[in-house]
């Protein structure tokens, strides 16, 4: 198994995908697909490499973008910012990365470490840390395999750059690193503890960039066949739909870093009657139907567009939009008691017990 | 090579001094002194040198405390953090220091770099960047000297470690810096590197001898039960204000700072006469009787009337009997650029600069 060259109408399917497993969360991928478009028109090309052709000892730069997903609806993307977070992690630690990967496949930070391997010619390794996205540094399968959590790179457009060399803890870097990134303006380009490829081999989440791609294609062509595209998706992952109604009240708060708040939607067809709630921190973390938790992280809820399909972030959700949540598995290190620990919903201070979607 | 031994007798009177200089903030120098009390009780011996004495390419790491003085009230400094914050800016820049130097001459700051020293085996530059305290990183000689704002790093004692690479200018160097010791607890231990050539051009220069200048005087006076305000008066050209007792002090810490107001009333010559002093950190202004009489970048030293020490602004308390003095700034800080950055108005009040000694 060797190399890919990823096209540009992967990517396009990538956004699409990437975007739903964002799970409302991760940043909008359009503005990295601008950039990407941008960047295979001055003629770079991008690499995808299965995560087992690391050799052990090889050093993997993780990469993502940090802050208010609203915020980055002003401070666009440019992909020289989080290429600069590599190499400043390249001159900290003094080695040269095989690799570049996603911390977390869901919403933008899918594209990002593509952006970041354009400009240095590296390839994209096919897996990432969460499987989705997550709001936290410690929400991830590093963290959940007590890896070290340091060091970190941050850097912004305005050429500040920071390390966070040393903390004791995953929760220490998330306190240190968003600070930092709160006081750059909320949003910050960073790549996190360098990996070695034993370490990516036996803790990443494998094949995510591919999955997203499917899924992206799956909507995609639906789309052009004038198909359900929900049910695409449903056909390409083992998910379900929980719900499908329209928005009816968005509260939405940017505050310590995060984008919080809740969403209320009226049932519509087989739920019409019924009332949905879904409460967030940058992603969709915990849903009631009537009041009743029927949802909850680590489980994905998605919602979509209930006519293209396509995800809706929690930075965009607007009063009036028709929507169709549905739920999909989570990574299995997540379903561990220690992975629950890290992103069960009492990790979020709601005071519920995990129960998934799928058991 | 023009080095010299400091005695513990002269981080006995520089602990005094750096207090004076501090001008209420830097943070108080006892706890520093115990440290340097107890390495030179394990044999450790700084040694001072002259920044005339350094080449223009060593390196000089800048060695000290960063927060709110009152947190150091509770989170007690020690010499390994200091020589760690040193230790990570060496890996980080790739070269030994030369040299340590104080971040500011006034406060627990002027005797921080010793520690660090002591332990790492350097000698500390008699210099340093403000002449005082301050409270913020763009109030430095250097960064009125359009000196780059370089790297900066900063350590806790649970063992957190981070460096702030680039920044644009030096109040994004503030601002990162202050949110990263904000989330330590409001209190950090900081390196940042300086070449020789501008610890020669834009230090101040002779600062740790001044310093230690002023506490001899004070402490020679304490031992002759002589008027030890006097004596600070005779060796530096300073200026009474005032002398009265503290009858309030409204005292907050936010944003990273120690912030408030201190009233005074006045006895003897100053019977029937109030002062008030406002603080971020250190003493800003002084206002007599509602007219502003004394004000950055000029020093204002709240003095114990009777030891003749320096009253911090985290231990300034109801009942104190204290002389105000003014002793002259740095000249640096008298030029336009320097009051742009030093002045009244760079810290919210909206009047000119007037010197007590124009």
């Amino acid at each position: 198994m060797a190399l890919r060259d990823i096209t540009l109408e992967d990517i396009e399917s990538l956004a699409v995908g990437a975007w739903v497993l964002g799970t409302g969360g991760g940043g909008s991928p359009y503005l990295g697909l601008l950039n990407m478009r941008a960047l295979y028109k001055q003629g770079h090309r991008v690499q995808l490499m299965p995560a087992s052709e690391l050799a052990d000892d090889d050093w993997v730069g993780a990469v993502s973008n940090m802050g208010a997903p609203l915020v980055g609806q002003e401070r666009l993307t440019d992909s020289r910012t989080i290429a600069r977070a590599v190499a400043l992690m390249e001159e900290h630690i003094g080695a040269r990365f095989r690799g570049i990967m996603s911390l977390e496949i869901g919403g933008g930070n899918s594209i990002q470490p593509l952006m970041a391997a354009a400009h240095l010619k590296r390839p994209v390794i096919d897996s990432d840390m969460m499987g989705r996205a997550y709001p936290e540094a410690q929400m991830t399968s590093v963290a959940v395999g007590d890896l070290k959590p340091c060091p970190l790179t941050t850097v912004d457009v305005r050429g500040m750059e920071s390390v966070v060399d040393k903390v004791p803890t995953w929760k220490w870097m998330e306190r240190v690193s968003r600070k930092i990134c709160v006081e750059y303006g909320s949003i910050a380009s960073t790549c996190k503890a360098p990996r070695t490829g034993a370490e990516v081999k036996k803790w990443g989440i494998h094949g995510t960039t591919t999955k997203a791609i499917a899924i992206g294609t799956a909507v995609r062509e639906a789309q052009r066949k004038h198909e359900d595209p929900v049910a695409a998706i449903l056909a390409v992952e083992p998910g379900k739909v929980l719900f499908r109604g329209k928005v009816q009240d968005v509260e939405r708060r940017a505050t310590e870093g995060f984008l919080r708040g809740r969403t209320r939607f009226d049932g519509m067809d087989d739920w019409k009657g019924s009332r949905l709630e879904i409460a967030f921190q940058n992603e969709w973390i915990v849903a009631w139907l009537d009041g009743k938790p029927i949802a909850m992280s680590p489980d994905l809820i998605c919602v979509l567009d209930s006519v293209a399909g396509e995800a809706v972030g929690t930075e965009t959700i607007r009063y009036g939009q028709r929507v169709t949540v549905i739920a999909l598995p989570p990574p299995p290190v997540f379903l561990t008691p220690k992975g629950i620990q890290h992103v069960g919903p009492r990790a979020f201070g709601y005071d519920i017990e995990f129960e998934s979607v799928f058991a | 090579m023009n080095r010299r031994e400091l005695s513990i007798d002269d981080i006995e009177s520089l602990a005094v001094g750096a207090w004076v200089l501090g001008t209420g903030g830097g943070g108080n120098p006892y706890l520093p002194l115990l440290n340097m009390r107890a390495l030179y009780k394990d044999g450790h011996k700084v040694e001072l040198m002259d920044a005339a004495d350094l080449a223009d390419d060593d390196w000089v790491g800048m060695a000290g405390g960063m927060g709110a003085p009152l947190v150091g009230q509770e989170r007690l400094t020690d010499s390994h953090g200091l020589s760690r914050a040193v230790a990570l800016m060496e890996r980080h820049i790739g070269r030994p220091f030369a040299a340590l130097m104080s971040v500011e001459i006034g406060g627990g700051n002027g005797v921080r770099p010793l520690m660090a020293a002591a332990v790492l085996k350097r000698p500390v530059v008699d210099s340093d960047p403000m002449g005082r305290a301050y409270p913020e990183a763009q109030m430095s000689s250097m960064a009125i000297g359009g000196v780059e704002p370089g790297a900066l790093a900063a350590v806790d004692v649970r063992g957190l470690e981070s460096i702030v690479h680039k920044v644009p200018d030096f109040r994004w160097s503030e601002r990162i810096a202050r949110k990263i010791c904000i989330e330590y607890g409001s209190t950090a231990t900081i390196c940042k590197p300086r070449t020789g050539a501008q610890v020669k051009k834009h230090g101040i220069h002779g600062t740790t001898t001044k310093a230690i200048a002023i506490g001899r005087a004070v402490r020679e006076a304490q031992r002759k039960h002589e008027d030890p305000v006097a004596a600070i008066l005779a060796a530096e050209p300073g200026k009474l204000l005032y002398k009265g007792k503290v009858v309030d002090v409204a005292r907050r810490t936010t944003d990273g700072y120690l912030r408030g107001v201190v009233r005074f009333e006045g006895m003897d010559d100053f019977r029937g006469s109030s002062l008030t002093i406002n603080f971020q950190n250190e003493w800003i202004v002084a206002l007599r009787d509602g007219e502003p009489i004394a004000m950055s970048p000029d020093l204002i030293c709240v003095l114990d009337s009777v030891s003749g020490e320096a009253i911090g602004s985290e231990t300034i308390r109801y009942g104190q009997r204290v002389t105000v003095i003014a002793l002259p700034a740095p000249e640096i800080y008298l030029s336009p650029k320097g009051l742009e950055h030093v002045g009244p108005r760079a810290f919210g009040y909206e009047f000119d600069f007037k010197s007590v000694f124009a």
